[in-house]
């Protein structure tokens, strides 16, 4: 049946697609509405997805998603550059000291914040692996890379997090805090 | 070679600290997505439902596209022939 199909591959991969869309576009309402329109497709679509192998059907979801992305990124070039710029003047410069941060959403949003600011594509990586559960062999497949080479790209993205959450100077502090008492 | 999410040149505090954060925020971005997931999958439905291959195909079979040598017969005015 066609709708159980649907459900399934969206129960499956939703995440997925979701999270490489967010690492994209940075927005979660944006990638939320491209998700839907990739799905539709994909429901039009319903009949080539019984013909692809289980295992090969994430990478024939992300060829669509891919797709919807340029078409998106085409289309609305001139707008996202105004987001951008107004996004980048709303964003307040934190002293990124997330030790003494405000509990739930704001720190979220300090979170979210220092992600934005990641290079797009090790962005993208680190959410799909956080986000959407993909290894990096998955990752690689999509990205058109080695898997090494994702699992190195990943450990940059941790590393430029770490340094602007000021996570490894709160490290040396609590270090030095451990020795001295 | 399994997966890991540990930085080689991240102290295991840290690395720690990020793996908590970054699960934390995961998880709040997923209940959002999960949120949103009925209408997302419903709204595909929908449009489908009534837009889909199958709804046109049936609009379409309801149209016949052949031509036809009959004129209307509605009436004409002779007079202004």
């Amino acid at each position: 049946m066609s709708k159980d199909l649907f459900r399934d591959l969206y129960a499956v991969h939703s995440k997925q697609i979701f999270s490489y869309l967010l690492g994209r576009t940075n927005n979660k309402e944006i990638a939320a509405d491209l998700l839907q329109d990739i799905f539709l497709k994909v429901w039009n679509r319903i009949d080539v997805v019984r013909s692809i192998p289980d295992d090969e059907r994430l990478y024939w979801l992300f060829s669509i998603a891919s797709n919807r992305l340029k078409d998106y990124y085409r289309r609305s070039s001139n707008r996202r550059k105004a987001e951008d710029r107004l996004r980048s003047d709303g964003k307040t410069h934190s002293d990124g000291d997330l030790s003494g941060v405000l509990a739930g959403r704001e720190r979220f949003r300090e979170l979210e914040l220092h992600i934005d600011r990641l290079p797009e594509e090790l962005r993208c990586m680190l959410l799909m692996k956080v986000i959407g559960g993909m290894n990096s062999a998955q990752i690689g497949n999509v990205m058109n890379q080695p898997p090494g080479t994702i699992r190195y790209k990943i450990a940059q993205a941790r590393r430029l997090l770490a340094e602007s959450l000021r996570l490894l100077d709160a490290e040396s502090i609590g270090g030095r805090r451990g020795s001295n008492g | 070679m399994a997966e890991t999410n540990k930085s080689a040149d991240l102290p295991d505090t840290v690395d720690a600290e990020l793996d908590r954060l970054l699960g934390e925020w995961a998880g709040d971005v997923l209940i959002g997505l999960e949120r949103q997931e009925t209408a997302i999958l419903s709204g595909v439905l929908v449009l489908t439902d009534d837009l889909g291959y199958g709804w046109w195909r049936q609009l379409c079979d309801q149209f016949s596209f052949h031509r036809t040598a009959e004129f209307p017969s509605w009436p004409v005015n002779k007079e202004a022939v």
